[in-house]
């Protein structure tokens, strides 16, 4: 069988794609899909610990549950967001943004 | 070479060609379409780790709903303008944080002693367990997602909104 090693390297080598692409996009659309990235490569480590240490209960795949429940909102109100800004100012860049900097 | 390795193999290395793929694509609709395929391979991975419910649902939740959400707010906004780049200037600086996460966490994880975590050994639980976990013992947490998701709903519409 896979040992779990295999499976959290994954998970690793999926995260650190998504820091990268999250810190690294110009496009805010592309920041939010590296974002997705990041929350699905945690739910591999929960699912591979869940099945590996505590089969029957089931622990990591309920978090998961509620991962992906809080995905669906971040997804949901980054879009919305990512709308209102567009219809604000017209374009998606990142580096336009800078309203804030002081 | 066992059938389970193998699929596991292909599948990763599908969702990590994918994940890089959507990394260097400069078209903003490929890259949906690579994170569709590396979402649908992902659901892979969790049915090898007998979580049929939750590749399901990763099925439905993510490459039906979540890409498609994408796929209309890219066409809602596509712009005419067609930048030459698509990285900011900092660019470099992001490969070296996620290097030095990645080195500093594989090693680590490929060096520890997993004990008898490390292969499997124990008969999987199945769906009627988590199901049953959800409706009794984590009814308070499960009825809080729902409030929670009512609230994106309702932020959500507010946000999108056109304002007068």
């Amino acid at each position: 069988m896979i040992p779990i090693n295999y499976f959290l390297t994954l998970s690793i080598t999926l995260f650190s794609i998504g820091i990268y692409g999250a810190l690294s996009k110009r496009n805010i659309i592309l920041v939010l899909l590296s974002i997705e990235l990041m929350l699905n490569s945690v739910n591999i480590n929960f699912i591979a610990f869940s099945r590996y240490v505590t089969p029957k209960v089931m622990t990591g795949q309920l978090f998961v549950t509620f991962t992906m429940v809080v995905t669906a909102c971040e997804i949901g109100v980054g879009l919305a967001i990512v709308l209102s800004l567009f219809r604000l100012s017209g374009n998606l860049n990142t580096d336009k943004y800078n309203q804030l900097k002081g | 070479m066992n059938i389970p390795l193998f699929l596991f193999f292909a599948m990763s290395i599908l969702i990590i060609y994918c994940a890089l793929a959507l990394m260097v694509s400069r078209n903003i609709v490929h890259c949906v379409f690579y994170l569709l395929v590396a979402l649908i391979a992902l659901a892979g991975i969790y049915w090898l780790l007998d979580a049929q419910f939750l590749a399901g649902v990763q099925v439905f939740i993510y490459a039906g709903a979540v890409t498609v959400l994408l796929l209309f707010v890219i066409m809602l906004t596509m712009t005419t303008q067609k930048s030459t780049t698509i990285e900011v200037k900092q660019s470099p600086v992001a490969i070296f944080i996620a290097g030095i996460f990645w080195v500093s966490m594989i090693i680590p994880l490929n060096t520890t002693n997993w004990g008898k975590a490390r292969m499997l050994n124990q008969k999987p639980g199945q769906t009627i367990d988590l199901a049953t976990a959800l409706f009794t013992k984590q009814a308070l947490p499960f009825e809080i997602a729902g409030v929670v998701l009512l609230a994106a709903l309702i932020g959500a519409i507010y946000l999108a909104k056109e304002t007068k």
